[in-house]
């Protein structure tokens, strides 16, 4: 059967309400088309699911929100309150609630908010977001979507699949195993399953700079090489998630029949839905952590200072 | 033939008939991504500044050329909202994305 995932507003059902106004259900599975209309004091809000799947267990809810004219109002100084609903078990009453922090993902430029979540169950669930402004005023908006039994990455508390990924010795040319244009060496030296196989600890960096065509795109692998650099002992393996061929002495993506890019093995052996993807894990080969879309750089350090 | 340019009014849905005939250009918000792994992505939702969702297919890979990127970098944009330039054409009602690419971002 084929698993086709909805990323994200992971078919949301979005009631949306802001200035007190009574919620209103939408009948659009998209979060976008909430029947709402648009607050007297200012535009609606809506959420923008960034994760591209949640399971039963612990979660990071990435997401952010902006108003209806597609106006970015996810913002240091913007708090976001979460509520959970289990829609299954009751649909309008709040099963557990949290707050989320925002994160940069490129310095000062752009960013979206986090929030640590653990879904006691699969099924149908729902969030109410309410944001706080600086004004004071507070924006509400519920989005509905679905929890998996099961994530397809490897979960949290998993054994890390073993993979062959592509290395070079220290001082060797990297042009054929990264498409990055400055690229750390030590990313590069030790592949998933040597890790794995000699019980180091390691960060798995499942990333590609190469169609990243703005300042503001590919933060990931950048934030990554921050941190490793205060941490010189620790493992990271960075590895192009598509399938590669090194021409004219850089790596271009190998299309299929199709034109299509092709997930490379280690990709298809992690089940990854989407890329860029972090994995944490820990001397039993366990994933300790994993990031998706976007992360801050303490929020890896706070993992890592835990191995 | 010479081909005229289009007037885009910034604030409207953006939706642009470009020089080849058939193909029409979007600029949003994605939303949503359908997807059944990396380098598997089947579609997505786009909503415009107008309010407007849009849901496109894919038919086949995307031009790459000339700042054009795949449908797997779509996450990044979604995650950060960052706004996406879409060329697409239709074919039996369904919207088929032919190119994505970095767009101005939408509403500011």
């Amino acid at each position: 059967m084929r698993r086709l995932m909805s990323l994200v507003a992971i078919a949301a059902v979005v009631t949306a309400c802001g200035g007190g106004a009574p919620p209103t259900a939408a009948p659009s599975p998209v979060p976008t088309s909430t029947d709402a209309p648009p607050s007297p004091e200012g535009p609606a809000m809506l959420p923008i699911l960034a994760s591209s799947e949640f399971a039963k267990g612990p979660n990071r809810f990435l997401f952010s929100i902006t108003d209806r004219q597609n106006l970015l109002l996810a913002a240091p100084d913007v708090s976001v309150d979460l509520a959970f609903y289990d829609v299954d078990v009751a649909s309008e009453e709040i099963a557990f609630e949290t707050d989320s922090r925002f994160l940069w993902a490129v310095e000062g430029v752009s960013g979206l908010y986090v929030a640590k979540v653990e879904f006691p169950s699969g099924g149908r669930w729902g969030t109410r977001f309410t944001a706080t402004f600086p004004d004071g005023s507070i924006r509400t908006v519920r989005a509905d979507y679905d929890v998996l039994e099961e994530s397809h990455s490897p979960a949290i508390g998993s054994e890390a699949p073993s993979v062959d990924t592509p290395t070079v010795p220290l001082g060797g040319d990297l042009a054929g195993v990264t498409t990055d244009p400055d690229p750390e060496p030590r990313f590069y030296t030790t592949s998933i399953a040597a890790a794995l196989e000699a019980g180091e600890p390691f960060v798995a960096v499942f990333a590609t700079p190469a169609f990243c065509q703005t300042a503001t795109c590919g933060p990931t692998l950048e934030t990554v090489k921050g941190v490793a650099a205060d941490h010189p002992d620790l493992t990271f393996i960075n590895v192009e998630p598509y399938v590669m061929s090194l021409q004219d002495g850089a790596l271009r993506p190998v299309l299929d029949a199709n034109g299509r890019l092709q997930p490379a093995p280690w990709t298809t052996g992690w089940d990854l839905l989407t890329e860029p993807f972090i994995a944490v894990v820990d001397a039993d080969g366990l994933v300790r952590a994993k990031f998706e879309g976007a992360i801050a750089p303490d929020e890896l350090e706070e993992v890592i200072g835990a191995l | 033939m010479r081909c005229r340019a289009p007037i885009v009014i910034a604030a409207a849905a953006m939706v642009v008939v470009g020089c080849d005939p058939g193909v029409e250009r979007v600029s949003g918000l994605v939303t949503r991504i359908d997807t059944l792994g990396v380098g598997r992505v089947q579609g997505f939702t786009l909503r415009t500044t107008d309010g407007t969702t849009l849901d496109f297919v894919f038919d086949g890979g995307t031009d790459l050329s000339a700042g054009g990127w795949p449908p797997d970098h779509l996450q990044e944009h979604l995650a950060l909202a960052e706004g996406v330039a879409v060329e697409y054409r239709t074919d039996r009602g369904r919207r088929i994305a032919i190119r994505l690419g970095d767009a101005a971002w939408i509403g500011s």
